[in-house]
């Protein structure tokens, strides 16, 4: 176990080339899209001057030749310094510790849904191969993984919120029903100040958000889940453990699930991939103030420093993850290492 | 071997079918197959590849996989047919009265697991370890690992107390089927079903395994129906003898008789077919193939690939009856 520690270390180094190949591309990619943040702000506001343009720009270091722009914002970067949000000139990593944890909990809860609702449904699905459930499931998962987020959401809208009128439709809390600050992930929060009323709250907002969020995950899940337990099922020491005496259901969940589970762990890593990209559709449909939105808003007004540090955090969290996978890996499956 | 334990009937499988439905018809793998095995016997089952011998063990476990079913006969164990157990007092006999052991010890053990727990969790279905929650206390946990490598060292597993913790990719061929006879053991069942437990091992390792599962049957008594393609196993290991063909017995009697003197044209045909150390003649093969399970004729379902064929082997099945007074031989042919 001393040695998956030292891995574990390799691992966590080896994501500064990562980091540093991120920060590099995006800052070109950004680049790279017509028109500068001055730009946009002088389209909103109208009237100004070609001197008060050139002064902005070199308040903002964007008079400087690109790579010098570069290496200033590394140097930021290597000393922790995000930068200052254009537009609105307050610190980035105040901007994205405010929105991260709207972000995480929406994320969480889209992948406990996925799971809850994928795992039952493909084992269920592979037990009966070919019958009505497997048949019925396999279409909606179809469909699941076919249907854009942003359409999903409005129809849960429409028929949650509007019609049947059960659920908010959107934002993360109603007005006076935020618990006090601990964690800043709401459901936690209630849960830590037993305050029920604003844990059944919270829990009414993240409903339709985390269902439309987690529903292509659910769907990919499943069909993996089924597959490859449809293969399992198959193998010799399920054979072997009802020869045993083993009751099914123990041969189910124990022997042929616990292994099913080894190939749907690394597709659910990569998944957590589209929970993060699919966020920026999700929050913005169901007004989520969470760091997808603030990406979204960052990008339309060309805001360098914040879109920068917004994707950095997405691409450090993909790479916490997968190594959270492999760690996971290893430990269900005995014949690896990391 | 075991002589003297008295020749009481353990198993008595008596006229056992079994289909398997395809889009082609009814594969009929077993077709009325006759079993009586005494306590403490060692019985072998002989054929090639898809003959119904594996499907013959696994209808008596009731496992056959699904679509797979027997259609017809009983199986009477301590005087219960097991066809009409319902399926938790089954449950019951898998594993603690009649115990299994397969092909391929590399497959046939969960990877997940650490074989430890594999070997425990027999004694835990069966009552013998306290199970969940009451098997997480220090006591019941030191008396699992107490337990588990008593058997690990009974099946010649050098050092049990350090090695029941590792998983079994980290075993060799032959400690992995050691284990899963340790498994199959653990509830010391009353017979042990194995099917082909050697194939899949090296030659050497292959005469150690048999050894030691002649070894248990001398010194528990359990009786061993063994399943092989390979005759010279049959003839070290066991008794009595029943080749079978295109899922019937064809002939069946003390292994002595049925090598030295066969009577089935199959069962010569087989032993023709069998390489001898310094014999430098070319081997004699069955001509023909294994006929289609799914499309069985009136007729012998050996009759288009015989030596001795008659007109009537083409009409009608012959029987299974008895010659010599020893054994019974399915065949038109035969001499009485």
């Amino acid at each position: 176990m001393r040695r998956m520690h030292v891995q574990i270390l390799e691992r966590v180094l080896a994501t500064i080339p990562i980091a540093l190949g991120v920060a590099i591309a995006v800052f070109i990619f950004m680049r790279l899209m017509p028109g500068d943040p001055v730009d946009i702000m002088i389209g909103e506001a109208g009237g100004v001057t070609q001197e008060e343009i050139t002064t902005l720009k070199a308040e903002l270091g964007l008079d400087k030749s690109l790579p010098v722009q570069l290496g200033k914002y590394l140097a930021g970067l290597a000393r922790g310094d995000l930068g200052y949000s254009i537009p609105s000139s307050r610190p980035v990593a105040e901007v994205i510790r405010e929105a991260l944890p709207a972000t995480i909990e929406l994320a969480l809860y889209s992948l406990l849904f996925a799971l809850v609702v994928a795992v039952p449904i493909g084992v269920i699905s592979a037990l009966r191969q070919r019958s009505f459930i497997d048949r019925t499931s396999m279409a909606a998962s179809f469909l699941g993984i076919s249907m854009p987020a942003f359409w999903l959401g409005i129809l849960g809208i429409i028929v949650f919120s509007l019609n049947l009128g059960w659920l908010p439709t959107s934002g993360r809390t109603t007005y006076g029903f935020e618990p006090a600050t601990i964690t800043r992930l709401f459901t936690v929060d209630a849960v830590l100040t037993g305050n029920m009323p604003a844990l059944w709250d919270a829990l009414k907002h993240l409903a339709l958000p985390a269902a439309t969020l987690g529903a292509g995950v659910a769907a990919v899940v499943a069909r993996v889940v089924r597959s490859s337990m449809l293969e399992v099922l198959r193998a010799d020491y399920v054979l072997f453990a009802r020869a045993k005496g083993v009751a099914e259901r123990a041969v189910t969940v124990r022997h042929a699930l616990r292994n099913a589970l080894i190939p749907t762990v690394t597709v659910v890593g990569l998944q957590v991939g589209t929970l993060l990209g699919g966020n920026m559709i999700v929050e913005t449909v169901f007004g989520w103030p969470g760091l997808g939105r603030v990406v979204v808003d960052a990008i339309f007004s060309r805001d360098y420093p914040l879109v920068q540090a917004a994707v950095m955090v997405y691409a450090l969290t993909f790479v916490v993850v997968n190594l959270a996978t492999d760690v996971l890996y290893t430990y269900l499956n005995p014949k690896m290492t990391l | 071997m075991a002589t003297g334990m008295g020749t009481q009937t353990v198993l008595q499988v008596s006229g056992l079918s079994t289909i398997y439905p395809t889009p082609r018809g009814n594969v009929e793998a077993v077709r009325g197959v006759d079993l009586a095995l005494d306590e403490g016997d060692v019985l072998a089952i002989v054929g090639e590849s898809g003959c119904g011998k594996s499907a013959c063990l696994l209808s008596i476990m009731r496992l056959v996989p699904h679509p797979g079913r027997v259609i017809a006969g009983s199986v009477m164990f301590q005087g219960r047919d097991l066809m009409k157990l319902g399926a938790r007092d089954m449950r019951e006999v898998r594993g603690r009265d009649i115990a299994m052991v397969f092909q391929d010890p590399m497959t046939t053990l969960n990877p997940a697991f650490r074989v430890g727990d594999q070997i425990a969790e027999s004694l835990r279905v069966h009552g013998l370890l306290p199970g969940f929650p009451a098997s997480l206390a220090r006591r019941s946990r030191a008396r699992e690992r107490e337990m588990v490598t008593e058997l690990m060292r009974q099946v010649g597993i050098p050092s049990p107390e350090t090695r029941h913790l590792e998983y079994p990719h980290q075993f060799s061929g032959g400690m992995q089927q050691r284990i899963l006879i340790a498994i199959a053991l653990a509830c010391k069942p009353r017979v042990l079903l194995a099917d082909e437990p050697t194939t899949a091992l090296d030659v050497t390792i292959q005469a150690q395994v048999l050894e030691l599962m002649r070894e248990i049957n001398e010194t528990t008594g359990t009786a061993i129906v063994l399943v092989t393609h390979d005759l010279a196993i049959a003839a070290e290991f066991c008794r009595e003898v029943a080749v079978m063909y295109a899922g019937q017995i064809v002939e069946q009697g003390p292994i002595d008789a049925v090598l030295e003197d066969p009577v089935h044209p199959y069962t010569r045909g087989l032993l023709r077919s069998i390489p001898r150390l310094g014999e430098r003649k070319p081997l004699t093969p069955i001509m023909g193939e294994v006929p289609d399970l799914a499309a069985l004729g009136p007729g012998c379902s050996f009759a288009p690939r015989c030596e001795a064929r008659r007109p009537c082997c083409d009409i009608s099945q012959p029987e299974l009856v008895a010659v010599d007074g020893r054994r019974l031989v399915r065949c038109h042919a035969r001499r009485d």
